[in-house]
């Protein structure tokens, strides 16, 4: 508890949730379904799992770059992740977490696999820093 | 990242929302990809699909126009999910012609096609563009030498601004090859172009290909074919056929050192991709879709003349796909009339894919692409029948496929 680690901070702003956490990259477009927040990807280590609300860590953006639209619509539906945290965010994510806004940082001073599911983050894209706030809550 | 004050202006809202939205795009975008600063565009390429912009990016568009938006340079758009000339649209199919005329009150050219370079949007050697829809990306780059990132919702803050990231293949130290694919196969038609761009895409993933051993310059149509199945398989915005395309004039010279081990593709390897795009038998056909990029005029000819005489099957549903433009030209030669009065259905600005109409779940889909084929196959569950043009228009003539 208490852990704060450094990253870039790419989108402004403070979001809190339960961490979602995955090595593989997340497409947003296609691989998320936009009315329900779900990962749909066959075989996504996250398949079945709701985006809302959550700190989502993962990899990078992948699959089709209408996948920036695809977050502003979550966030329309009022189901959009509370801040992203990636390895190194690609184009994707990154547009989409400013169309959407949503905080992102990215590159932080560990690798992203030292970030417990479930555990209780605060992100501030601004500081581009992610604080652990709390034990795993599942 | 260095912002003139002009650009930094547009950043602090000075300028109006649409320019801020956008510089906070292009300024997030660069600082993940480094980039040292922003460049100038000459065009732009917007995808604005309905099925994946949604009510939020009509209304996202929209607030652009009322806050007074307006594209500082050319912008053409993508394929869109509905023919403008339909009667009779549904809700979200009006939202697709709003989310259109919203682009055209900015100041954009509805060409409304996937295959913009048949209708004459050919950037030139060394422009800085930013072209979304993964499929222009590959020809921008790399056939006509012009420079573009994979761009997305970025390219309508491009359009906004006339500006792009200065990083990724703006770069000439990132456009050098990274593997060698060398190719023994024969291979002609936009059917089997398609085939390689998907399996060169595959085995590039993230790195440059370089293709040796194509002794004769590809057409426009199979270039299309090849650069839209190698975008959706593999995730870079560029390769080089060795001798060919203008940044390659032969193998040694496009890499940084020495060439790679060259990884073969033959005629095993382009079987082996036929077998993993087709997953269907011998045997009725539901759905003939030909034009995947929009079919040109020269495709469109060449099916009316196969079709000469023939009637296609009451049991198949027969599309060709192409984009307004060239329906025009066709028109006026009759091969429209000819196709039509074949029972051929020409669908302009939108696809069998991209369109609210779903395609039936496991409809059996003859195709002479294998982007087409792996869309039908993930939105649909699609049993694909792949072969040349004129396999799938004997198909929709006679309602089977016969090949094994």
């Amino acid at each position: 508890m208490g852990q704060k680690y450094k990253g870039n901070g790419l989108v402004g702003g403070i979001g809190e949730g339960a961490a979602l956490v995955t090595s593989d990259g997340i497409a947003f477009n296609l691989g998320v379904d936009e009315v329900t927040g779900i990962v749909i990807e066959t075989g996504h280590p996250l398949e079945g799992e709701c985006v809302a609300g959550r700190v989502v860590v993962c990899r990078s953006g992948k699959g089709s770059t209408a996948g920036s639209f695809s977050l502003l619509q979550l966030a329309h539906r009022g189901l959009a992740p509370a801040a992203i945290v990636n390895a190194q965010a690609d184009a994707v994510i990154t547009a989409g977490c400013v169309l959407a806004d949503i905080p992102l940082v990215h590159r932080l001073d560990t690798d992203i696999s030292a970030i417990a599911p479930e555990t209780a983050l605060r992100v501030d894209g601004t500081a581009g820093t992610v604080e652990v706030t709390g034990e795993a809550t599942a | 990242m260095k912002l003139t004050p002009d650009q930094q202006a547009m950043l602090d809202g000075d300028k109006g929302w649409p320019l801020q939205i956008a510089m906070k795009m292009l300024t997030a975008v660069g600082a993940a990809a480094d980039a040292p600063d922003l460049i100038p565009v000459t065009s732009t390429h917007l995808v604005i699909d309905g099925t994946a912009l949604g009510e939020a990016g009509r209304d996202f568009l929209e607030r652009l126009v009322d806050e007074g938006g307006r594209f500082a340079v050319p912008a053409s758009i993508n394929a869109i999910a509905v023919d403008r000339t339909k009667t009779g649209m549904t809700d979200a199919e009006r939202d697709q012609i709003r989310m259109l005329e919203a682009c055209e009150k900015m100041g954009a050219l509805p060409s409304c096609s996937c295959n913009p370079f048949i209708q004459g949007l050919l950037p030139a050697f060394g422009e800085h563009v930013a072209w979304s829809e993964s499929a222009t990306a590959p020809f921008v780059n790399s056939v006509l030498g012009a420079r573009t990132n994979r761009e997305g919702a970025t390219a309508v803050a491009s359009a906004l601004t006339g500006l792009t990231p200065r990083c990724d293949m703006h770069v000439d130290e990132n456009r050098r090859g990274e593997i060698l694919l060398r190719v023994s196969a024969d291979i002609s038609g936009v059917d089997r172009f398609s085939l390689l761009g998907a399996l060169a895409g595959r085995l590039a993933g993230d790195r440059i290909p370089v293709l040796d051993g194509i002794a004769t310059p590809p057409s426009v149509d199979e270039y299309v074919a090849f650069g839209a199945a190698f975008a959706i398989h593999g995730a870079v915005a560029m390769f080089h056929i060795a001798g060919i395309t203008p940044e390659a004039p032969d193998v040694d010279s496009v890499f940084d050192g020495p060439p790679p081990d060259a990884t073969l593709i033959d005629e095993d390897a382009i079987a082996a991709e036929h077998a993993r795009t087709a997953n269907g038998r011998a045997g009725p056909v539901d759905i003939v879709s030909i034009g995947c990029p929009h079919a040109s005029i020269g495709q469109l000819r060449d099916a009316a003349a196969m079709l000469e005489g023939g009637e296609a099957s009451r049991d198949v549903t027969f599309y060709i796909h192409t984009n307004r433009s060239t329906w025009d030209m066709a028109e006026a030669e009759g091969v429209i009339d000819t196709l039509t009065g074949a029972g051929v259905s020409v669908t302009a600005d939108n696809c069998a894919v991209v369109s609210y109409d779903r395609v039936p779940a496991g409809s059996r889909m003859a195709t002479n692409s294998a982007k087409m084929a792996l869309f039908a196959r993930s939105v649909s569950d699609a049993e694909i029948l792949f072969g040349t043009t004129a396999d799938c228009i004997a198909a929709g003539i006679s309602g089977q496929w016969r090949k094994a």
